[in-house]
């Protein structure tokens, strides 16, 4: 864990992983991204995030399946109008995300660079297809938008932008794939019962 | 919701705009297949549009309120919380008959959406599943779901027809799913593929006893209660009467197989005219008379059997035909006829014209005929023959008897090439009679236990 302030209000603020690479500011919003060294960057200031039910807060402890996990931050999106968030989350000494949907709980534990996936356009549900050596069946081709971040984040995408996301099956795995500023990056992961979730 | 229903009486044809009225186009000669039909142009909108489901909404959403169901209600299932907060209502698409399903959303105290699907008097709870693998792209004719090949022709289409509640997205009235209903290993899933989606869920089925406990009003569990008493009692007597059956059956079965011939009937021949050539309508034939007897029949009121054959060890029956006559004669009623039988001419003269007699002498008469015939059809030749025949009679005066037996052949025939026998039978009316009763009685009864209902839903 590093200690600093904020680059735009002077703020302090905590960087609790080292694999984070963005951190928002709590009390101005402000979006710094976390270089080498821990030096911080601003990336620009946006509104808070709109209210949102969620069973998790930035800094809330507890286990999944057993093992223990903080939340560390989250990105919200925001898609025909429903909303859902990725928390980022320290799992058990790793990184990890863990995807909040309408109810639904899904932890992605392994991410893979996902370059060889076909043209997006083309791919439609039903579809099998093959991404980072992986054979998998579309459930969904949809495109979110990103509303904001808070707390600390594994990756950077400036608000307001539209992402591409795949959902699929594979080998008894769930599989999201995203689109977003260019690179493309495969997760795969199981559901969750809200009971497999203590907080 | 509501706003929305109002708009579908304004619905247009979406060709040229003109009112749309129902109709019925006729298809396979004679079935009424409903449409909606443009008052203008003409247009046709049958299952496979969209439109027509929203034409035709109210006739699928008669019975919405037939569910133990509806928004708001809470519940508590297995220890969990649930409050029901949305439903969707499908209508299978190759079905011109009301074939729907409801599809509740509930979401309970953890915050979690689970589906209660309600069809045909049966509730599954269905949850999200992840499958090892599955292809649905790959084989053109089939799915692999976990190593189980299914049949895309066993696929089927819903058509979103009612939608009320809070849903986790906008369904469309007439919005088609592609289904299939999977069961694998007992258990339940279902795969739905819309245009932009494909969703993989599992079921688990929940009996009206959960859902009522859970779910359900005071009355419905009064209902419920003396429905299933009212159910037991029915499936009692299915039993009941399923051991009668069975009891007629067994009855009928021994009685078919056990019989007692009747001795010595075919002793005491008296050849009373041996082929003797006729004349009718210009065809030629050949007469034979023959007495039998004496033999005792020994009890009255009881059923007995004449079986009759060509005993073609013989002569055979050869691409010709054999008409009998047979007359069970009383021995008392015969002597008194022809004088004790002591002239042979007088005893032929009365049986010749037996049917000239005042008062019948005969106790019981039967006939019949032998035959054996070939031909050509479709097929090629063909040959075919009936060389026996039964009758069963009941005697209501035991004692001696005898068997006059007159044949009509067209070719000349040997009079003893016919054999007979008499058996006392068993009578096997009566129990056909009561088993057929009981069987369906069995099958009445069976059936209510499965489907009597008192309550206000549909229960399997």
């Amino acid at each position: 864990m590093s200690s600093t302030t904020c680059t735009s209000c002077g703020a302090p603020v905590e960087i609790q992983n080292r694999f984070s690479k963005v951190l928002v500011c709590n009390y101005c919003g402000t979006h710094l991204k976390v270089g080498n060294e821990g030096s911080l960057s601003e990336q620009g200031k946006y509104p808070k995030l709109a209210e949102f039910p969620s069973l998790l807060s930035v800094g809330k402890r507890g286990t999944i399946l057993d093992k223990p996990f903080t939340a560390l931050g989250r990105m919200q999106y925001i898609c025909e109008g429903a909303r859902y968030n990725e928390w980022f989350i320290d799992y058990d000494g790793d990184t990890a995300w863990l995807a909040e949907d309408e109810g639904t709980y899904t932890l992605f534990t392994e991410m893979y660079e996902a370059a060889d996936i076909p043209d997006v356009s083309s791919i439609r549900a039903g579809q099998n297809i093959e991404v980072a050596g992986k054979k998998i069946m579309v459930k969904e081709v949809g495109e979110s938008t990103v509303e904001g971040g808070e707390g600390e984040l594994g990756y950077y995408v400036e608000p307001g932008t539209k992402v591409t996301y795949i959902d699929a099956v594979g080998d008894g795995k769930k599989i999201s794939i995203e689109y977003s500023e260019g690179e493309v990056e495969l997760f795969t992961g199981r559901p969750l019962l809200r009971r497999d979730i203590v907080l | 919701m509501s706003g929305e229903q109002d708009n579908l009486k304004a619905l247009r044809c979406e060709q040229c705009g003109g009112d749309l009225a129902r109709s019925y186009r006729i298809e396979d000669e004679d079935e009424e297949i409903p449409v909606a039909k443009c008052l203008n142009c003409g247009t046709e909108y049958d299952q496979a549009s969209q439109l027509y489901y929203e034409f035709f909404a109210d006739d699928f959403t008669l019975d919405k309120d037939r569910s133990i169901f509806k928004l708001g209600l809470k519940g508590t299932l297995e220890g969990v919380e649930y409050e029901i907060i949305g439903r969707i209502r499908f209508q299978e698409e190759d079905e011109y008959e009301v074939s729907t399903w409801d599809e509740w959303l509930a979401i309970n105290s953890e915050g979690t959406y689970h589906y209660f699907v309600e069809e045909d008097g049966e509730i599954h709870s269905y949850e999200e599943y992840v499958p090892e693998s599955i292809d649905l792209d790959s084989d053109p004719g089939y799915i692999q779901f976990e190593g189980k090949s299914v049949d895309k022709d066993d696929g089927y289409i819903g058509r979103i027809v009612y939608a009320e509640g809070e849903l986790p997205w906008q369904p469309e009235i007439g919005e088609p799913v592609t289904m299939f209903d999977i069961k694998k290993d007992g258990i339940k899933y279902s795969v739905e593929q819309s245009e932009g989606e494909v969703s993989i869920t599992r079921g688990d089925r929940i009996s009206h006893k959960d859902i009522i406990d859970a779910f359900g009003e005071e009355e419905h569990k009064q209902l419920y209660a003396e429905t299933m008493a009212k159910r037991k009692q029915y499936k009692l007597k299915s039993y009941v009467y399923l051991g009668v059956f069975l009891l007629s059956f067994g009855l009928m079965v021994v009685n078919c197989s056990s019989s007692t011939p009747v001795k010595g009937v075919m002793t005491g021949k008296k050849i009373i005219s041996d082929n003797t050539p006729l004349v009718e309508k210009g065809k030629r034939s050949f007469f034979s008379q023959v007495l039998y007897g004496p033999f005792v029949i020994p009890k009255k009121n009881k059923l007995y059997e004449f079986d009759f054959k060509v005993d073609e060890r013989v002569q055979r029956l050869n691409l010709e035909w054999q008409s009998f006559r047979l007359m069970l004669i009383e021995e008392e009623r015969l002597n008194k006829a022809s004088e004790n039988q002591t002239d042979f001419q007088k005893m032929k003269t009365l049986l010749t014209n037996i049917d000239a007699q005042k008062e019948p002498v005969e106790s019981f008469v039967g006939t019949g005929d032998f035959w054996d015939e070939q031909g050509y059809d479709s097929d090629g030749h063909w040959h075919e023959n009936d060389l026996s025949h039964s009758t069963e009679f009941v005697i209501d005066k035991a004692g001696k008897y005898y068997v006059y037996l007159e044949l009509y052949n067209k070719k000349y025939r040997r009079i003893d090439a016919v054999k007979f026998s008499l058996s006392q039978v068993g009578s096997v009316r009566y129990y056909v009679i009561l088993s057929i009763i009981f069987l369906i009685l069995m099958l009445i009864n069976r059936s209510k236990s499965q489907t009597f209902n008192l309550l206000p839903f549909d229960m399997a």
